[in-house]
């Protein structure tokens, strides 16, 4: 027991160490974290930020990639996690303020001055709805812009189901320029580009910086009636930054209106097509030149592999050890209180069976806001299970003759657990840890969506943008830690458990 | 001596001790026999606390055995189990020392108190600290009877001891726990489901049957004054019975002869 008491104390200080170092440092002086949401324009753009911001050598900057949605990801800017973030003004106007009405910077500054906010550098495009057709079917009909729809009745529209509902999109399309046709049969978007691509269909709604308008070689018709609302990329920070890290905002001022769309779609078929990596990309974007290719070894072997790495294992022992302190203790209580066993085991049961996603989603309000938290309190109520069910099956199944020593001799209760029923338990409370921590390896995958890191960051990009490459970069080291942590464990095994308990095999090898 | 008095235990609908009362008076032997079922282990481990009567009491020099008092009472009752009960994770040394180790008693009294008990159950002192699982059958019912034995207890339980030992080994221990017993003047209860054992062993015999003490006395008192006819038949099934009634102190039946003088 000495031995375990030994092994306990160090655990909890390697995890507080491992917290320290791996946990989203906020804002300080000499640190500048820029976010992005979960869609590829927005990870090249953060990635640009964060380049630009690191050459002016005033602060240390980081990048929390694909945080996750709008929300979420203005959650943190609000809440200081990150200081800045790209943003469309529609976006920060319509769905950030509540305020449609609010068109331009200054009426959008007035809104999020008093949250501390502000939102500058246009960085010279508009991501919006446009309106794109196949090249030569535009070029032989002499179609340019959308006023020119109006005298083509022929043209056959499919558009993306959204666009056909949203009263930005195609109402407003028809409205704005008077055209006549019927509304058309919503679609889904990656099927329209196969049927414009086919000649099934003449035209389609895009947002203006799509890749695919690169790869299916599109015509993007002019909105001269501005029919569709602005969406132009901007940064949007706190609003202390100018003042916190002067040089890095003057150099960040610098890109701004240097982004053309012709641009923004280019570095989006970078990522999306030609499989080039968003820090490649930013640094060709800086430097001049074209984004080297990226091996999968590179992107396996990224620099943000040692992150994704102590992120990731600060979850799983942090989720363990805490499922340890819990869920041991609960083991026994139902090994000893044969009463209270049956709903123990059930409730811990029934925590399995919540689908992780469900989970997250139900802990986020519960802790107003995403990132480690939440997501370690959902590991840690599924590292139980295995935890709980390895105390309670490793006591149950004493040999009675064993119990009825124990009790026999005398021994008090606190000899009895320290003494016997613990050490006889010791490795199937050893096993049911082991199979909690091998198991939150892959769960804690999941974190991710929530902004709390490790390796689920590349497979939730994957994931996002549809990059089976990235995918597997954060999945075989998934897989490759599960596997050190199994190893580590049967290493633990022979140093916990009592030499004459052990599984033949580790005796023998003794 | 230890009294048990008016003790009922019922498992759902079976009965395993109807009302039951017995005194194992300060000194003696007693085997507790009786057929499988009969409800003899039940009631040795009324004794000793381990299972809790549904009414009834149990008493040592007339102290009341309560769940209050039971952890306490239990360090002064030696209990050994039929396949020894030994912690299979501490070495024999330790497994022997334990309650001693508990109790914080001191290290030094605790080695020489070692020392003598390993000579009294003839343990090699360089096996002490080999594990459980590398000692055979016999060896182990000894470290088990070390451990019963190791504060001294003026009172000890053993639920068949013997019964998983080949008849070798079993008929040397026999030997050597009836030199033990008479020896160190303990009240001792051995529950044995053979006669031949009991008779040797046992300076008292108690016979039960479903869940009642049918008649208890010497074993002479058995053979010659039965109480039910149960008792005659339950004798006379087992071998050694016929070598008690036809040549007593000759042979195997040196059982009875020997059972018979002693205290």
């Amino acid at each position: 027991m000495k031995r375990a008491a030994s092994l306990v104390l160090p655990l909890i200080a390697s995890a507080v160490a491992i917290a320290a170092a791996a946990l989203p440092r906020t804002s300080s002086a000499a640190t500048l974290t820029v976010g992005s949401k979960r869609f590829t324009e927005s990870y090249i753009l953060g990635e640009i930020v964060r380049l630009v911001a690191e050459r002016a050598g005033e602060a240390s900057c980081v990048h929390r990639q694909g945080l996750g949605n709008t929300g979420i990801v203005f959650e943190a800017l609000s809440a200081g996690s990150i200081d800045v973030y790209p943003e469309y003004t529609g976006t920060i106007a319509r769905e950030l303020l509540h305020a449609p009405a609010a068109k331009d910077l200054d009426a959008i500054n007035r809104l999020l001055a008093p949250r501390g906010l502000a939102a500058g550098i246009p960085l010279g495009f508009n991501d919006t709805y446009a309106i794109a057709m196949r090249a030569e079917t535009a070029r032989a009909k002499g179609i340019r812009a959308l006023g020119d729809l109006a005298a083509h009745p022929e043209v056959r529209f499919g558009m993306s189901s959204e666009f056909v509902e949203r009263e930005d999109g195609w109402p407003s399309l028809v409205r704005t320029y008077g055209l006549a046709a019927p509304p058309p049969r919503g679609l889904d978007h990656g099927l329209a580009y196969e049927a414009l691509a086919r000649g099934e269909i003449d035209a389609t709604d895009v947002y203006s910086t799509d890749a695919a308008i690169e790869r299916y070689g599109l015509a993007v018709l002019d909105d001269d009636r501005a029919a569709f609302p602005r969406y132009d990329a901007v940064l949007l920070y706190r609003a202390d930054l100018p003042s916190r890290l002067p040089e890095t905002f003057a150099a960040l001022e610098r890109i701004s209106g240097r982004i053309g769309e012709r641009d923004m779609r280019r570095m989006n078929a970078d990522a999306e097509i030609r499989g080039a990596t968003f820090p490649s990309i930013a640094a060709a974007f800086v430097d001049g030149g074209a984004p080297r290719p990226t091996s999968f070894l590179e992107r396996l072997f990224a620099p943000d592999l040692p992150r994704l790495t102590a992120e990731h294992l600060f979850l799983v022992f942090a989720s363990v050890v805490l499922g340890s302190i819990a869920g041991v203790p609960l083991g026994l209580w139902a090994a000893y209180r044969a009463a209270a066993a049956p709903r123990i085991l059930a409730a811990v049961g029934v925590l399995q069976t919540i689908p992780s996603l469900a989970l997250l989603a139900f802990l986020i309000p519960l802790f107003h806001r995403i990132g480690t938290a939440p997501a370690l309190t959902a590991l840690f109520l599924y590292s139980l299970l295995p935890i709980v069910r390895g105390a309670y099956t490793g006591i149950t199944e004493i040999a009675p003759p064993l119990r009825e020593s124990a009790l026999a001799l005398g021994l008090p209760w606190r000899s009895r657990l320290l003494r016997i029923d613990l050490p006889l338990a010791s490795r199937s409370i050893l096993a049911g840890v082991r199979t909690s921590a091998v198991i939150s390896v892959g769960t804690a995958t999941i974190a991710a969506f929530i902004g709390a890191g490790g390796y689920g960051e590349r497979i939730a990009s994957g994931l996002a943008l549809n990059d089976g490459t990235l995918l597997l970069a954060g999945a075989i080291p998934s897989a490759a830690l599960a596997l050190v942590v199994e190893w580590g464990f049967g290493a633990l095994e022979r140093w916990v458990v009592p030499l004459p308990l052990r599984a033949p095999s580790d005796a023998r090898r003794e | 001596m230890i009294e048990a008095d008016g003790i009922t235990k019922t498992y759902g609908a079976r009965t395993a001790l109807a009302p039951t009362s017995i005194r194992f008076a300060a000194g003696t032997t007693t085997a507790l026999i009786g057929p499988s079922g009969c409800g003899k282990s039940t009631l040795l481990r009324v004794l000793i606390g381990l299972v809790r009567p549904d009414a009834g009491t149990v008493a040592y020099d007339g102290a009341r055995l309560t769940p209050e008092t039971a952890e306490a009472m239990r360090r002064r009752v030696g209990f050994v189990l039929q396949d020894g009960g030994l912690f299979p994770h501490l070495s024999l040394r330790r497994n022997v020392t334990l309650l001693a180790d508990v109790l914080g008693q001191a290290p030094a009294r605790v080695a020489e108190r070692l020392d003598a008990i390993a000579d009294l159950v003839r343990i090699p002192r360089a096996r002490l600290d080999a594990a459980p699982r590398d000692l055979s059958g016999g060896e182990r019912q000894r470290v088990s009877i070390a451990r019963a034995l190791f504060l001294d207890p003026p009172w000890v339980l053993l639920d068949e001891p013997l019964g998983a030992l080949d008849p070798i080994t079993r008929r040397g221990l026999q030997d050597e726990l009836r030199q033990l017993f008479d020896r160190l003047k303990k009240t001792v209860v051995i529950v044995t489901h053979d006669v031949g054992e009991a008779v040797f062993l046992g300076s008292r015999v108690a016979l039960m049957h479903d869940g009642r003490v049918v008649q208890e006395g010497t074993p002479r008192d058995l053979v010659d004054r039965p109480a039910t006819p149960f008792v005659s038949e339950f004798l006379k099934a087992q071998r050694g019975l016929e070598d008690l009634e036809v040549a007593p102190g000759a042979g195997r039946g040196r059982a009875l002869g020997d059972g018979g003088a002693a205290p």
